[in-house]
């Protein structure tokens, strides 16, 4: 407590007293703001698409378009094959029920490893990251935005939607909606304060992912997958 | 970690005979600048973001107390713990606490230039908790015990022949050398730390007062595994982190990978606000956040140096500095090093015992012109020169034989006459050192001059020169 006032006093430079700390948007102005945002993105939705798959391959990203859900679900279906993959990981987000992932992967073969989170939180962690989900080949996530202009996914976090499906496999792979692609970070700015407006606070993580995990510690040579996947696969699934 | 500053000239002179270490900064520096300025090419209005970033800076810190409350009121909202630390000693105290309560035994780390500055490690491993640098290059050079010698490339002073030997050496494994080999090696016995954590530590890159958010960036992911695996994240900032908003933060994204490494954005952007929430499965479940001073409310008070706290700490100004590019970081003698590590250094730490630093740059200004956050480091540097010669305080004041030398320069230089007299005298003084057009070898006190640099000998005065030209212009 001593520490926090002695700080606290050394700091206050400008007697300031009652005037806001900064400008705020009010939710209205950011309702017309999304609105907007939303009116030009389903005009460019084209073009955020492209410029999405070009950004997002710049940095060794591989992006499939489908045109249907049928076409999504073969995508995954030959990255799974192709690369001989027995366990994976998943989010249960409403895209990925919707796609009817489960059946497919049913189909190939393949076991999802993340089990029910049954028992204390300790327990699901233990199984998680110790037990069989640990040695999953991938990860199969959904993506709540993209953004054009950097190739980035914005991935939430929530009980659905865990954080290390797009971390602790080699491989990961996820599945966006067209209609999820922003211009930039403007935008996102936006869709956050929005959130900040309607539930108080912002998801407890949000990641932004832009390629594959990298280093260039050796020598400044480059080498994918150091921590995180070395390989990003992005779905995009042009929406109706 | 210990500090060196006082053998700047040791440490350099052997720093420029290294020829590893010549080879790695000049390799570096082509690829970086390359990177950095092609990035900020691609912006629409670059010197606008710069603009914006330093008045968000100025406007924020102007305000700190209130900022940090702010901060520390919405953390505590939303079930974070949030501590304060006057220096470095209460903030290792403060974690090394932490984790004995909770009966930590492992504990994983994300590169942060301020636990280096509070010397965390140590400490932590004088308590018997073993403590994993999981950054690659964090991980080299804690293999190696050498402290980092970039803000961003902790080890690009080793080559891949070195780190295979290091390797070799402390883990007992023969790896070619290859750096795609060493790397997959890492990240196998690093995931294995990873999965026992208790606790995992990183630093802050801005933390958001209006969210009580947190946001990392990173390339490797390794911090994404730090904050998501342990049950305990404790994240340590200074003082001048904090950031007011999201819009604030959507102007430092998008300079802050650009300068670090030409990057539009890192591989990861973490904005973590709080522990998890009921229901998740990973993240951790108890968030600490150190909010630490150790000196910078100091230089937050000095309105003159105030400028040195908007740093963001993307090593921009390393990458350009002719000086940093010779001499490398571990010759700035501490955790901070290039422009920014010889104004903060001073700042931080026993003034004298720095008072080296800010005479290390030919104030070319190639910092200033690449710093995201347009700090002024040459007018700082002149600052932190002038206290250094003139208050005992500082450092080291200098002599009554230098302020008489400088007092005669200075009333030749404003008289015409004496001027062109001396000048005309030393022209011919000047000969019998002249070898292969360089002045060598001065008598004292020129030696000092003559021994470092490569002098030019006076040439014709300039009016003579420009009576030649004129001379020849009319003839034409």
């Amino acid at each position: 407590m001593e520490d926090r006032e002695q700080i606290l006093s050394l700091i206050r430079i400008k007697d300031t007293k009652n005037t806001p700390l900064f400008k705020e948007r009010k939710k209205q102005e950011l309702l017309i703001q999304w609105q907007d945002i939303e009116h030009r993105r389903a005009r460019h939705v084209k073009e955020l698409v492209q410029s999405f798959k070009r950004e997002c391959e710049l940095l060794t990203g591989k992006v499939y378009v489908a045109r249907t859900n049928d076409e999504a679900c073969q995508f995954l279906a030959s990255i799974i094959k192709e690369a001989g993959i027995k366990q994976i990981i998943k989010w249960s987000s409403p895209l990925l029920k919707r796609l009817e992932i489960d059946r497919l992967l049913d189909s190939l073969g393949v076991q999802n490893m993340l089990l029910a989170a049954k028992g204390s939180a300790n327990e699901v962690r233990q199984r998680d990251y110790t037990g069989p989900a640990s040695k999953a080949e991938l990860g199969i996530s959904g993506v709540d935005y993209g953004l054009a202009d950097t190739g980035a996914l914005v991935l939430r976090t929530s009980p659905d939607q865990n954080r290390a499906v797009s971390l602790l496999p080699p491989v990961h792979v996820a599945i966006m909606e067209s209609k999820c692609i922003l211009f930039s970070s403007d935008d996102l700015i936006t869709q956050l304060l929005l959130d900040l407006e309607e539930k108080g606070n912002l998801d407890s993580c949000l990641t932004l992912i832009t390629g594959p995990s990298v280093t260039a510690d050796i020598e400044l040579n480059l080498v994918l997958g150091v921590h995180g996947p070395k390989e990003l696969h992005v779905i995009i699934l042009e929406s109706n | 970690m210990e500090i060196r500053c006082n053998q700047f000239q040791e440490l350099s002179k052997k720093a420029l005979k290294d020829q590893n270490l010549q080879q790695a900064l000049k390799n570096f520096s082509t690829l970086i600048q390359e990177n950095r300025n092609s990035a900020f090419s691609l912006l629409d209005n670059p010197e606008g973001l710069r603009e914006q970033a330093h008045t968000i800076k100025k406007e924020t810190l102007e305000r700190l107390d209130e900022h940090l409350e702010h901060l520390e009121k919405n953390v505590i909202r939303l079930g974070g713990r949030v501590h304060w630390a006057r220096d470095a000693k209460k903030a290792r105290e403060l974690i090394e606490t932490i984790a004995c309560d909770k009966g930590v035994k492992t504990v994983v780390k994300g590169k942060s230039m301020v636990t280096e500055e509070i010397a965390l490690n140590q400490g932590l491993i004088a308590r018997g908790i073993e403590v994993s640098e999981t950054d690659l290059g964090e991980f080299i050079i804690q293999l190696a015990e050498e402290p980092p010698s970039h803000l961003v490339g902790p080890a690009i002073h080793k080559t891949k022949g070195q780190i295979a030997e290091l390797f070799s050496e402390k883990l007992g494994v023969r790896l070619m050398e290859d750096p795609q080999e060493m790397t997959m090696f890492a990240r196998n016995t690093l995931r294995h730390k990873f999965i026992q954590a208790d606790m995992g530590i990183t630093g802050v890159n801005f933390a958001v007062a209006k969210t009580g958010s947190i946001v990392l960036l990173e390339n490797e992911g390794n911090i994404r595994l730090s904050t998501t695996l342990p049950k305990i994240h404790v994240a340590i900032m200074g003082i001048e982190k904090v950031i007011r908003n999201l819009e604030d933060l959507n102007i430092f994204l998008k300079l802050l990978a650009r300068s670090t490494t030409g990057q539009k954005l890192s591989s990861y952007t973490s904005i973590i606000t709080g522990p998890k929430r009921a229901g998740e499965r990973d993240g951790a479940e108890e968030f600490h956040l150190i909010i630490l001073d150790n000196g910078r409310s100091k230089i937050l008070a000095d309105e003159e140096l105030r400028e040195t706290l908007y740093c963001i700490r993307c090593g921009a100004c390393l990458d350009f500095c002719p000086v940093y590019l010779k001499i490398g970081g571990h010759s700035y003698g501490w955790v901070y090093s290039g422009p920014i590590g010889s104004i903060l250094t001073p700042q931080l730490i026993n003034r004298k015992q720095a008072f080296q630093l800010p005479f290390a740059s030919s104030l070319c200004g190639a910092c200033a012109e690449v710093c995201p956050v347009k700090i002024n480091i040459p007018k700082i540097l002149l600052a932190l020169r002038r206290r250094m010669i003139e208050d005992p305080q500082w450092g080291k004041p200098s002599s009554m034989a230098e302020k008489a030398i400088f007092t005669l320069y200075a009333y030749i230089m404003r008289n015409k006459w004496l001027y062109e007299r001396i000048s005309r005298i030393a022209r011919i003084a000047q000969m019998p050192f002249i070898k292969k057009g360089i002045l060598k070898n001065l008598p004292p006190p020129f030696n000092r001059w003559t021994h470092h640099h490569e002098v030019v000998p006076l040439e014709k005065t300039f009016r003579q020169q420009w009576k030649e030209v004129s001379n020849k212009y009319e003839e034409l």
